[in-house]
């Protein structure tokens, strides 16, 4: 009987360390945004993306807090929070969707993978799909994942006024790398 | 006298136009907002802010979050993890036991590398900094612009 409770108990620890190793999670994942317009180029950056990759099945969540951007203006980042984002009433950004060809990585081999994600963005409310090149890299069993794609502000209802224009551009380049711990 | 008139006009203007221009270069550079010198809105344990957003989001991000940045918090807990996020860029997660499921992910403010590099696994701190949400898919409430408190 305590053999059979034993090996149990040892079955389901060890079921457990299979699932932990399946899963990759990051909490500070780096995401950082530019705008180039004839009048000015703006960046803000943020380190508290959370993710969670499924290796197995090559699935990813994203989630960025959009308050947590940080600009170098003060003035910048509080329109950006209070006119287009409307960030107290749509507080994050969420991608969810498939990196190919994950499943096909070996965790034991170091390397770059070049791959695409492909799923949904939503951002200020909006949903739409999209997909993204990007890379998979590999490195003592720790995973990086990387991407860089354009997003047009007017696909996600933000609207910026006339008199802006030359401010901030309309087509906005967004980059992600997120450093996953296990 | 009509002289006079337009002298005074043209001064009162100039006066105008310098006012103005003053009022818009400051505001085009508003300094910071110096979060470590704020005013604190609410201070609790991590445990207890994680919990207010796991059980109403809404109600919890009505509540820390203002329209144009998150307000400026204080929370006690426990170092759960630390983690280098870039150069002189450091997280802090801290929860209150191990019991806790969720914790509260602080972007600490680089000047206080020099401080939070020194701290350990399991060290009770208390940090202050601007609340920007909830993640569900990691359970964290994340704090940006953090400094510790002695």
């Amino acid at each position: 009987m305590k053999t059979k409770v034993v090996a149990l108990l040892f079955l389901l620890g060890m079921s457990v360390t299979i699932i932990a190793q399946d899963k990759l999670i990051t909490k500070t994942g780096h995401v950082w945004f530019y705008s180039h317009a004839a009048l000015e180029d703006i960046e803000a950056h943020t380190r508290q993306a959370a993710a969670i990759v499924i290796t197995a099945k090559g699935t990813i969540a994203v989630m960025i807090p959009i308050m947590s951007f940080e600009f170098k203006k003060t003035l910048m980042q509080e329109h950006f929070n209070e006119n287009y984002m409307e960030s107290a009433k749509y507080p994050k950004a969420t991608f969810t969707g498939n990196i190919n060809n994950l499943s096909e990585i070996n965790p034991k081999k170091n390397g770059i993978y070049k791959t695409v994600a492909e799923g949904e963005l939503t951002i200020h409310n909006v949903t739409r799909h999209i997909k993204a090149e990007g890379t998979v890299e590999v490195k003592d069993g720790k995973y990086n994942v990387k991407s860089k794609f354009n997003i047009l502000l007017k696909d996600y209802n933000i609207v910026v006024e006339s008199r802006f224009t030359k401010n901030i551009a309309t087509v906005i380049e967004v980059n992600i790398d997120l450093n996953f711990y296990y | 006298m009509k002289n006079q008139t337009i002298k005074y006009g043209v001064v009162l203007v100039a006066l105008g136009l310098i006012v103005g221009i003053s009022i818009a270069i400051f505001l085009f550079n508003k300094p910071k907002r110096d979060i470590a010198k704020a005013k604190v809105e609410y201070s609790i344990t991590a445990a207890q802010l994680v919990t207010e957003f796991t059980q109403n989001e809404q109600a919890a991000n009505a509540k820390y979050l203002s329209a144009a940045y998150g307000k400026v918090i204080q929370i006690t807990g426990i170092v759960k993890e630390i983690n280098l996020t870039g150069d002189s860029l450091l997280n802090l997660s801290l929860r209150d036991s191990t019991a806790c499921p969720g914790s509260v992910n602080c972007s600490m403010e680089k000047p206080e590398l020099s401080k939070a590099m020194f701290l350990r696994v399991g060290d009770k701190v208390t940090v202050k900094g601007e609340c920007t949400g909830y993640m569900d898919i990691t359970n964290e409430v994340t704090l940006i612009k953090c400094s510790l408190k002695e």
